[in-house]
């Protein structure tokens, strides 16, 4: 299955559920941004729904978003790109006829394949063109994982709609000019400079969700 | 067909439970453990890739400490007054080591960490070198920690000090 949309994701201002996928590698910032995604849309009157995976049996997120205040619904022991997809299918599922909400945010694993998770949202009937892959990759390990990882890792951004290049903050110029061309040779996608610490890019990010 | 945890050479474990006494003390412990933790990673495959994730919380607010890059240290998010007691989860998603080892490694620095940290039942299973799986801290009857050219012990010395510790130290999960 290709990309949704090619050069933006489309906002939760049109009819239908909006969903966006974030997905990375393990500590590239995904919960980071799954809270300003959050909140944003919150603070703009949007119904929001969320969705966290984790990989063992025992996980963290679900309960820092709990104690933070936001409601979130946590799949643990698995993964729902491939292990759990029945039960993201259920979830889905049910978070669409139960909370109805305007901006639905996924936050997988980050050993999962994103675009296996969308494939699986849309088989619950929601439109393709109203899901977005967010894929953040992390400046300061990003050569470790061309050295390491290097098939996964650029398979799990492969169908990205937008790159986050996070974590930009006090690394130097040439170093994120480095990633960005990189980036820039593999995929035809927008990619943007960020940082979930400082705010950086946040607002461009913010302003691509249209 | 590998899954995709699989096909990134990951794992992930975690463990949930109560903290009693939490304090800035207490905190500072924490993160050394999550360091601890890392290290073992690093010393394991050369890098430590991953992340070891742990929050502790109360109805009133909580803290999230995270570490990604053992360079960077660990983060500290949120706040959280002292407390007699709070929950906390703990997770690790880590590349390129053992599951088994991760969850053993995780299971020392909690209690090396000198917090007092209360599981929720769990049993912790576990090889360690056996061809056999047991719960920590169970005697199996087997010979781990003796060493190769030790003679067998007499039974009467058996019923004294048991062989077969699944390693170094029980756990009490409650």
């Amino acid at each position: 299955m290709g990309r949704a949309n090619p050069y933006l994701i489309r906002g939760p201002d049109g009819p239908g559920m909006i969903v966006y996928i974030l997905g990375g590698f393990l500590g590239s910032g995904k919960t980071t941004f799954l809270k300003t995604l959050t909140k944003h849309y919150l603070d703009s009157g949007k119904k929001v729904a969320i969705l966290v995976n984790e990989m063992g049996d025992i996980g963290v997120d679900g309960s820092t978003l709990r104690s933070e205040g936001f409601k979130a619904v946590e799949l643990p022991d698995g993964c729902i790109c491939c292990t759990l997809t029945q039960s993201l299918f259920e979830a889905v599922a049910g978070i669409k006829e139960e909370i109805d909400p305007d901006v639905f945010i996924v936050e997988p694993t980050g050993l999962a394949l994103p675009q296996k998770v969308r494939d699986t949202i849309v088989s619950t009937g929601t439109d393709a063109e109203n899901i977005g892959i967010i894929g953040i990759v992390d400046v300061p390990r990003f050569d470790l994982f061309m050295e390491r990882k290097k098939g996964f890792f650029l398979e799990q951004i492969s169908e990205s709609d937008l790159i986050l290049v996070n974590k930009a903050d006090g690394q130097p110029a040439e170093k994120v000019e480095g990633v960005l061309a990189v980036l820039k040779d593999l995929y035809d996608v927008p990619a943007l400079v960020v940082s979930g610490k400082t705010l950086e890019g946040v607002d461009r990010f913010l302003e691509a969700l249209r | 067909m590998k899954t995709s945890a699989e096909m990134a050479g990951g794992t992930a474990v975690g463990f949930k439970g109560r903290i009693r006494g939490f304090n800035a003390d207490a905190e500072r412990r924490l993160g050394d453990m999550l360091m601890a933790i890392g290290r073992w990673a690093e010393s394991e495959s050369g890098v430590m890739m991953g992340h070891i994730k742990m929050s502790v919380s109360t109805d009133t607010g909580g803290i999230t400490l995270n570490l990604t890059d053992i360079s960077e240290g660990v983060l500290h998010h949120g706040a959280l007054r002292p407390t007699r007691e709070a929950e906390f989860h703990i997770m690790a998603a880590l590349t390129d080591v053992d599951r088994s080892e991760l969850e053993h490694e995780m299971m020392h620095a909690m209690d090396d960490s000198g917090v007092f940290l209360e599981f929720d039942h769990r049993g912790h299973s576990h090889d360690h070198s056996h061809d056999h799986e047991h719960v920590h801290g169970d005697d199996c009857g087997c010979r781990i920690g003796v060493k190769d050219d030790e003679p067998e012990q007499d039974s009467e010395e058996d019923e004294e000090e048991p062989r077969g510790k699944c390693c170094r130290r029980k756990y009490d999960f409650r």
